[in-house]
């Protein structure tokens, strides 16, 4: 122990240190204005003492601006603060799953130190063209109609968009819950939320077993701008952890508005000139070089994926402000939420209209294509005919056919959204759907049929299911089992059935 | 105009300091402006700060030094 001591002692470079210093000239808003510090780089850490650390972002001339990350205790004009050399990393660890960690990786749950293997750069530069590869496997978010029109692919970047309260995070959510068998890793990145949103979204993660595979990266609104700009950098970089290691990730950036609010703060702050809506110039870089990072490596590169989800949140609709339009134009379709269907109960509260996902049925199992191919169409035919829908007394047959069809789809569709359905049993009722054997159902019993059918296909129909789950398409013979096992089922369900009469019925879509 | 701040923790003679503004103007060449401070915290040594560089030859930054080791290596 002595030998070890000395040998410590003997090492030791006693040689005068040569640093780089600087000397506060201004503190205030989390924002040091420093003079000196000559070979400062952008987007090093600066020691501003007592342990705490700054971000430099304003290279000028004759001063530097750096943004205090957390809060500062003790700095005052005059004080000397040193450069450290390093740009800004997070610790990362396969331990790091299942912890809420701050925009530092710092753990912010209270269950101890984090041991971190690796210190990874908040910033790095997007894989190129040459080790990606086109996105080919479907991400199941368990929503039947995120599934079925709007399907998501490994790799892929989908926009969820809407007003306040219409369900964004309750999508995000939904499809973590549903990564428990998919073998995803997922990180939430929770930019300027309430802390009590986010206690209650880590406490039903906690519940339904999905923190296991989860990280939280918490930057709430009580957090400063910088962490709140840096939060989803941190989160990204996490990702790409398990990217490297061949895994497939999903990140949720909850939301993204908070985030070009919290960067608009910092950059007028640091006296940048500012552009639209007083965000700075390179708001539109802030957005997309975070999400470039998302991808889908090919064979090569490890195989592995990020799939982002990034949130925005509107304001009365308008999603050609600003932010939201800088958003799709870079991400890779969007989920559009309404609040005028989310008030008339459908819930999620998709328009099916207006959403997209511009990777499509290239990452949709074969059955979920054969089943939902019309379904976009029906829907589309229905919302031209809904209008009619209060003259339904003196519409012909084939039309009023076609509105009790498109109602019934409409109220499949409708799902609770801590209720993920696994992708057979969604094939299973969306078959039953579009192929008219709800058509007899009466409007308000479609909701219990679906949940009586479900527990059906537990017990009768296991088979089908997984037969379905294994083959992943519809062959002939399946498809009449499954069209069997619905017969049945409505049989002994009469009661839930309109009187039987003279009805034109549209023609099944095989 | 190059602001250089000695600081030491007793005054220095004047042959000391004669020394160390000849080495900085040769080093350095132009307008040399000399400030001296004096801190005991520093405890002994010298500390130079030149522009923004400074050269921390002091007592203090040593045992800080081993600290750190010490620290690092416990």
């Amino acid at each position: 122990m002595a030998k070890t001591l000395t040998k410590i002692l003997q090492d030791i470079d006693l040689s005068p240190q040569v640093e780089s210093v600087g000397r506060v000239t201004a503190f205030g808003d989390g924002i040091v204005f420093a003079q000196g510090l000559d070979d400062l780089q952008a987007g090093e850490l600066v020691d501003l003492g007592h342990d705490q650390f700054g971000l430099a972002l304003n290279l000028e001339e004759d001063q530097v601006g750096i943004v205090a990350i957390g809060s500062i205790k003790d700095l005052k004009a005059g004080d000397t603060i040193r450069r450290t050399g390093q740009i800004l990393s997070v610790g990362v660890s396969d331990k790091i799953l299942g912890r809420v960690v701050n925009a530092l990786g710092k753990p912010i749950d209270g269950q101890g130190e984090l041991k971190t293997k690796k210190q990874l750069p908040l910033e790095r530069i997007a894989p190129g063209v040459i080790s990606r590869e086109s996105v080919n496997q479907p991400l199941q978010t368990g929503i039947k109609a995120i599934d079925a029109m709007i399907p998501i692919g490994r790799g892929q970047r989908e926009l969820i968009i809407g007003d306040r309260s219409t369900g964004k995070t309750a999508i995000a959510l939904g499809t973590i819950l549903n990564q428990a068998d998919q073998g995803v890793i997922c990180v939430y990145v929770c930019i300027g939320q309430k802390a009590s949103s986010l206690a209650l979204s880590k406490q039903i993660l906690e519940e339904r077993g999905a923190l296991d595979y989860t990280t939280i990266v918490a930057a709430t609104a009580s957090a400063s701008a910088a962490e709140q700009f840096l939060a989803p950098y941190a989160g990204q970089s996490i990702a790409e952890y398990f990217l490297a290691q061949g895994k497939d990730v999903l990140i949720v950036f909850d939301d993204l508005t908070k985030h070009a609010q919290a960067y608009r703060e910092i950059s007028l702050l640091l006296r940048r000139p500012s552009g639209r809506e007083a965000y700075p110039g390179d708001v539109f870089y802030l957005h997309s070089r975070l999400l470039e990072r998302a991808c889908k490596l090919n064979a090569d590169h490890g195989g592995g994926s990020i799939t982002a989800l990034p949130i925005i949140e509107t304001q009365a609709n308008d999603v050609s402000a600003y932010i939201p339009t800088n958003v799709i134009s870079i991400t890779d379709g969007q989920i559009y939420l309404e609040t005028d269907l989310f008030n008339a109960g459908v819930k999620p509260a998709i328009n099916v209209g207006l959403s997209v996902s511009r990777v499509g049925s290239a990452a949709q199992v074969k059955a979920m294509k054969q089943v939902a191919g019309s379904m976009k169409l029906d829907l589309a035919q229905f919302r031209e005919l809904e209008a009619f829908a209060q003259f339904s007394a003196d519409l012909d047959a084939k039309t009023k056919a076609q509105l009790d069809r498109g109602i019934r789809v409409n109220e499949i569709l409708k799902q609770g959204w801590d209720q993920p359905l696994s992708v057979p049993k969604q094939v299973a009722v969306i078959f039953a759907a579009v192929n008219g054997h709800l058509d007899q159902v009466q409007e308000d019993k479609v909701k219990l049929w679906e949940q009586e059918f479900l527990n059906h296909l537990e017990t009768k129909g296991i088979k089908i299911i997984k037969a379905i789950e294994q083959q992943a398409q519809l062959t002939e013979s399946l498809e009449k089992k499954l069209t069997d096992l619905i017969k049945t089922f409505n049989q002994l369900h009469q009661d839930w059935l309109v009187s039987m009469q003279e009805t034109v019925t549209i023609p099944a879509k095989g | 105009m190059l602001k250089v701040t000695i600081t030491t923790a007793h005054a220095l003679s004047d042959s000391q300091l004669q020394k160390i503004k000849k080495a900085v103007t040769a080093k350095y060449g132009k307008k040399v402006d000399f400030i001296q401070e004096l801190d005991q915290q520093v405890l002994g040594g010298i500390k130079l700060q030149l522009g923004s560089r400074e050269i921390d030859a002091t007592l203090q930054a040593k045992l800080m030094q081993i600290k750190d080791q010490l620290v690092k290596h416990a």
